[in-house]
């Protein structure tokens, strides 16, 4: 939709000139899907970020870099990418929103938002770092970033990095929607690496749209570990989820019912996970 | 602020607002092909091709894709003969009301640009962002399938 | 009967299909006029209140400001816009811009300005001052004793009963259903209640006005209903008809909405105001709330069968919720039981009553189904409880029990669209033929005697029969025009809507049979007051077998005109002629081209114009029929209802394009998967629609479907077009009660209250404790 009260846009040359755009509360741009549906509520110019060197993916030794303005369909596209973590990311990203909208939405923009996604879940259960800009170039693991509520400030976020996965790991995602084309009633994303005894080196259980942002179920995640990833502590994560969730009633679900999907989507992750590792 | 745009292979300089959106932009000058059904990108009716990627173009600000390439269904024929993706929506009865016609074919381009033989799966998939409210997507599917196989047989 | 025809029964691409493909400007909204305004609404943030202060003094002072409409500057006729036959059965409870305001959204002012933007800051500054009446958010609520009265205006007509806020009622009774329950072996009930659903056609309404150099308004409408559109324009703004044009270019979809005049009053007074051109065109939030939707209805259905399966009462008792005016109210409401009992024709004693009822929500209207669709869902589910009591499969309760070619049912007389009916001997019906296919090609039987699993999903399969109508009986019309051109080519002019259905394209191939000649010999021109003859219009079915019926008439007429001149060049008896490739072929086997005999008519020798008009009112409203199968899969773990695969076999007598035909029954079957399983309006506590978009508000898309697969079962209509009947309606039927039925298998629960989301199933597993 065309915004009234946008009363100016602008290139900035390089990321400095980009953030003091930001600073003196110009509206950074990506790919704009979300921008473009709220109308600012003062006078406000556009600062486009697409002009920036900041699009691309880059593969090392199992690691991936990604800049702020690639889009998610440049993501969900990209052959390592799609196969890194047992295909979760490409698995997810094509529930996210639609072709026309994937294709025009970055990563950047997804991140900066904060709100209302399938993708966060997923990065932080892959441990992934976001790298950012305020005047230096500054990054820290996405867990963090959002329980320290740093994207609410003036930044220009300039991309993520997602750390190689060392085996024996796998991971999964699960995404509960009204329709294909939806915002998640909840949704859950899974990592668990195993250590030489074969019991649970690490886990991450992450639940989203809870309807707050996906986070980590800590209780859960320090219960599965050193344990055998057997069936049993598949169950008792699952009911740990349950109860843990910041669950809240909204108009998608209630909290109850986000309690039950909880354990079922933990659990069903987590046998993935299961039926996955070695 | 002046933008320039090469639309369905035409060079086209116009005035844009900078708040203003592709779709409203694309509109007036008179591509109305470009179909306004919702102004918020759920629907899909207003896709249109930017440097080869099928997008909403109700989401896309229009000053920001300033010296685009932009394709429109209005470009697909080429001297009279219809597009293999238009003729097989026309002779596979795709087309009921025809208003999401447009979208759905800009983005069945874009798929096909990219997946040259896509079972009905990728089509499904590649469709899942334009709505149509006419058709149950039985058809169109159907002559995008029709679509792809045509185009691989000129092709070979 | 089929295999005689040339044209109909073939595939033809549309008419109008290339300029669609190609993206021509042939929509309302494509047409910009030099100096035309835009509209913006302002609408009622209360569900109920009179308006107490007005003030456009700032939007009218706002430059590019052209005319500000509000209930103190436009008509105070009451009217409804309901698009029906006059007089129409709705009451007259609307007023363009009332004092009164009965919905959040409900119309207060009307913006027109330069520039969208202009006139949505102007309307921002209409000040409205509210006294609060208190919101009646339910039938319920309107219902009980006290609740606040919504229609208290002393002008309105054909209220039922004001005060206690009920719009309409009907009813109808044969037998004694008291006494047929007492003699029933098994008696069974079900109440279900449907929810608001929001047609959600992908181009919003709009309208472009303007005055022609006579000073007529020009009304460019995206609606289903242009010749109502101009009555009814007509009598609010005090003009004589004939000062009013409507044309109905290219539509973007209607499926009822767009039979409800609810923007052409608005932009005609504009332009007539001021001068200008003026475009008004619906948001999509807009085309949510201030539109129309589909009436919600409790609906009680109570069976009863003897011991041998034969269904032997039936009572039906219907709460409408008509919303804040009654649009539709009646008719809706009369057409859940008229278009759903007499299925069951062995039954002597059948009850039906039925109460509209007003609330101040969003105003319910026409919408593909019309009541049937909440009428069979009970219906259906009963008659799937009556098979399990009985002890006796689904189908073959059916089987035993529907009505058949050649019967009757008194409650085709007894129920008409808001009076009584029409007597009508069913003349064909292929319902059997349509169960048959729809078994085998579905292959209930296996599918039905599968294990349903003993995870956590479960499988199941359940099916339903339907019948809709064609048309209204002695109260649709239509007209068609065919002239002969020179080249022996021809004008088809009819009054008769498409709305995307095809209709121009069959409606073309019935007079290319009757003429002898290939469809891109047809020009046909439609939907335009000034050119074309009368049509009621494109709804309750009606326009492949009423307009096609007038189309046929009129080619036959010309037909003989044709025969006539040949026989005198050909000096042949005209008992010998034939139309036949573009040519009139005698039995002799000489032959004229058409074309010949249209420059003969044009330049004689004695020239004359080949030319017919006739029209069609049609004595009965021949049923299509229809089975429909559905097989889900429950996940009990997490109430998500997955359709598998669904059926559906239908007779719609002779297919005109068969591909079209199965285009309508796709699409309705979609829609209905929609209102089964996602789509639903949700409101506020002071009714507030909350989800007034298409992201919120859940349509499928092409990842939430089954395969759809259809089968069209034909028959021969004798009252029809080439043996046609219609089927724009009927596939929409089949997925609530279908699914409801198909749920009960897999999991051995009823659902009563659809959309049957999720997190809906879940609570209903484990409140009827089948989830393990």
């Amino acid at each position: 939709m065309s915004l009234a009260n946008v009363t100016g846009f602008v290139r900035p040359a390089d990321l400095g000139e980009a953030f003091a755009a930001v600073q003196h509360g110009a509206i950074p741009v990506s790919g704009g899907t979300a921008v473009i549906l709220h109308t600012p509520s003062i006078p406000s110019t556009l600062v486009d970020l697409t002009g920036l060197p900041l699009s691309g993916i880059s593969a090392s030794e199992g690691a991936f870099a990604i800049g702020a303005t690639t889009t998610l369909s440049e993501m969900l596209e990209h052959p390592g990418l799609a196969a890194h973590a047992d295909g979760v990311i490409a698995e997810m990203l094509a529930m996210v929103g639609s072709p026309l909208l994937r294709n025009r939405a970055t990563i950047g923009g997804h991140l900066g938002r904060g709100r209302l996604s399938d993708v966060i879940p997923v990065l932080l259960a892959l441990d992934a770092t976001v790298s950012w800009y305020d005047g230096e170039e500054r990054d820290e693991p996405l867990a963090a970033f959002y329980a320290a509520g740093i994207h609410r400030t003036p930044m220009i976020i300039t991309g993520v990095a997602i750390p190689a996965l060392h085996r024996p790991a796998a991971a999964a995602f699960r995404k509960f929607s009204r329709t294909h084309f939806d915002l998640a009633i909840l949704n859950c994303a899974c990592r668990v690496s195993l250590a030489d005894d074969g019991t649970v080196h690490a886990a991450r259980v992450v639940v989203g749209e809870t309807p707050e942002l996906g986070a980590s179920v800590n209780d859960a995640e320090a219960m599965l570990r050193g344990r055998p990833f057997d069936p049993s502590a598949i169950a008792a994560a699952a009911t740990i989820a349950a109860t843990e969730i910041p669950a809240r009633t909204d108009d998608r679900a209630s909290a109850e019912y986000r309690r039950a999907l909880a354990a079922v989507l933990v659990r069903r992750c987590l046998a993935d996970i299961a039926s996955r590792l070695p | 602020m002046n933008v320039r745009y090469t639309i369905d292979g035409v060079g086209t300089a116009t005035e844009a607002g900078p708040g203003e959106s592709l779709m409203d932009v694309l509109r007036r000058l008179g591509h109305t092909s470009v179909k306004n059904g919702c102004d918020r990108g759920d629907c899909g009716s207003c896709a249109v091709l930017v440097d080869g990627r099928a997008i909403n173009a109700c989401l896309v600000f229009a000053v920001q894709v300033n010296g685009a390439a932009i394709g429109t269904i209005e470009g697909l024929a080429r001297g009279g003969e219809l597009h293999p993706l238009q003729a097989a929506a026309l002779d596979g009865s795709a087309i009921q009301c025809g208003f999401c016609t447009p979208g759905m074919l800009i983005t069945a381009l874009d798929l096909l640009s990219r997946n040259p033989e896509p079972d009905e799966a990728a089509v499904r998939t590649a469709l899942s962002g334009s709505f149509c409210r006419c058709t149950g997507y039985v058809k169109p599917v159907e002559a995008i399938l029709a679509a792809a196989a045509a185009m691989l047989e000129r092709r070979s | 009967m089929k295999d005689k025809f040339q044209v109909v029964g073939t595939n033809e691409p549309k008419v109008d299909g290339r300029t669609l493909v190609t993206g021509k400007p042939v929509f309302a909204g494509d047409v910009d006029l030099p100096g035309m305004l835009h509209v913006a609404l302002v609408t009622s943030p209360m569900a109920h209140a009179r308006i107490t202060r007005i003030d456009t003094s700032a939007a009218e002072a706002l430059d590019g400001v052209a005319c500000v409409l509000t209930h103190r500057n436009t008509p105070t006729t009451r009217y409804t816009t309901a698009g029906q036959g006059a007089p129409e059965p709705s009451p007259y409870d609307s007023r363009m811009f009332d004092t009164k305001v009965r919905f959040v959204g409900d119309r207060v002012a009307a913006v027109a300005a330069d520039t969208p933007t202009i006139a949505a800051q102007a309307a921002a500054l209409v000040e409205v001052e509210y006294e609060d009446l208190g919101p009646v958010l339910s039938m319920d609520a309107a219902l009980a004793p006290g609740a606040p009265v919504i229609h208290d205006e002393q002008d309105a007509l054909d209220i039922w009963d004001a005060p206690h806020n009920i719009a309409s009622v009907v009813s109808a009774i044969t037998g004694d259903v008291s006494a047929g329950f007492d003699e029933s072996a098994v008696v069974v009930e079900t109440t279900t209640e449907t929810q608001y659903a929001q047609h959600a056609p992908l181009e919003p309404h709009v309208v472009l006005a303007h005055l022609d150099g006579e000073g007529r308004i020009i009304l460019i409408s995206s609606t289903q209903v242009p010749f109502h559109v101009r009555r009814i324009v007509a009598r609010l703004l005090d003009l004589p008809i004939h000062r009013i044009r409507v044309i109905k270019p290219r539509l973007g979809g209607g499926f009822g909405a767009k039979q409800e005049v609810i923007v052409e009053d608005v932009a005609a007074l504009i332009a007539l105001r001021t001068g200008r051109p003026v475009r008004f065109e619906f948001t999509r939030a807009q085309e949510f709330i201030s539109s129309r939707t589909r009436h919600p209805m409790r609906v009680r259905v109570k069976l009863g069968a003897l011991s041998d399966g034969t269904i032997h009462a039936i009572e039906m008792d219907v709460i409408s919720n008509t919303g804040a005016y009654g649009s539709h109210g009646l008719t809706v409401m009369s057409n859940t039981g008229s278009k759903t009992l007499p299925l069951y024709n062995k039954a002597p004693h059948v009850r039906f009553d039925g109460r509209a009822v007003y609330t101040t929500m969003p105003v319910a209207g026409a919408y593909r189904g019309y009541g049937g669709t909440q009428g069979c869902y009970p219906l259906e589910t009963a008659m799937d409880e009556m098979a399990a009591r009985l002890g006796i499969d689904p189908v073959e309760l059916r089987v035993r029990n529907h009505i058949r070619a050649g019967e009757t049912s008194p409650i085709f007389e007894e129920l008409g669209e808001g009076r009584k009916g029409t007597p009508q001997i069913v003349t064909s019906c292929a319902l059997d033929a349509c169960i048959r296919v729809g078994v085998e090609r579905f292959e209930w039987c296996r599918k039905r005697a599968e294990p349903r699993g003993n995870g956590p999903i479960r499988h199941g399969v359940g099916m339903s029969v339907h019948m809709q109508g064609s048309g209204i009986p002695l109260v649709d019309m239509a007209g068609a025009s065919i002239a002969m051109n020179d080249d022996g080519s021809f004008n088809l002019l009819v009054g008769a809507t498409d709305l995307g259905t095809g209709s121009d394209t069959i409606l073309a191939q019935i007079a290319a049979e009757v003429l002898g000649v290939p469809v891109d010999r047809i020009v046909v021109t439609s939907s335009d007051t000034d050119l074309t003859p009368f049509d009621t219009g494109a709804y309750a079915s009606s326009t492949t077998y009423v307009s096609g019926t007038a189309v046929e008439r009129a080619a036959r007429d010309v037909a003989g005109q044709i025969i006539s001149v040949a026989a005198s060049m050909l000096a042949a008896d005209p008992e010998t002629l034939r139309l036949a490739d573009g040519r009139v072929v005698g039995d002799d086997g000489r032959s004229v081209d058409l074309a010949k005999i249209g420059f003969r008519s044009y330049y004689g020798p004695d020239p004359a114009q080949i030319a017919a008009t006739a029209s069609f009112v049609p004595e009965s409203s021949p049923p299509p029929f229809m089975a429909a199968f559905a097989e889900v899969a429950v996940d009990t773990e997490t109430g998500l209802i997955t359709v598998v695969d669904y059926v559906a076999a239908v007779d719609c007598g002779t297919a005109i394009n068969p591909r079209l035909a199965e285009g309508q029954m796709e699409g309705a079957i979609a829609n209905g998967i929609g209102y089964a399983l996602t789509e639903e309006m949700q409101f506020t506590s002071l009714g507030r629609v909350k989800n007034p978009d298409l992201a919120r508000y859940k349509i499928p898309g092409s990842m939430d479907l089954p395969p759809i697969r259809v089968y069209l079962v034909e028959s021969y209509e004798p009252t029809g077009p080439m043996g046609a009947k219609s089927i724009a309606e009927i596939g929409i039927n089949g997925p609530l009660p279908a699914i409801a039925n198909a749920v009960y298998h897999a999991v051995g629960v009823r659902l009563t209250h659809p959309p049957f989301t999720p997190e809906k199933v879940w609570r209903e597993l484990n409140r009827q404790g089948a989830a393990r």
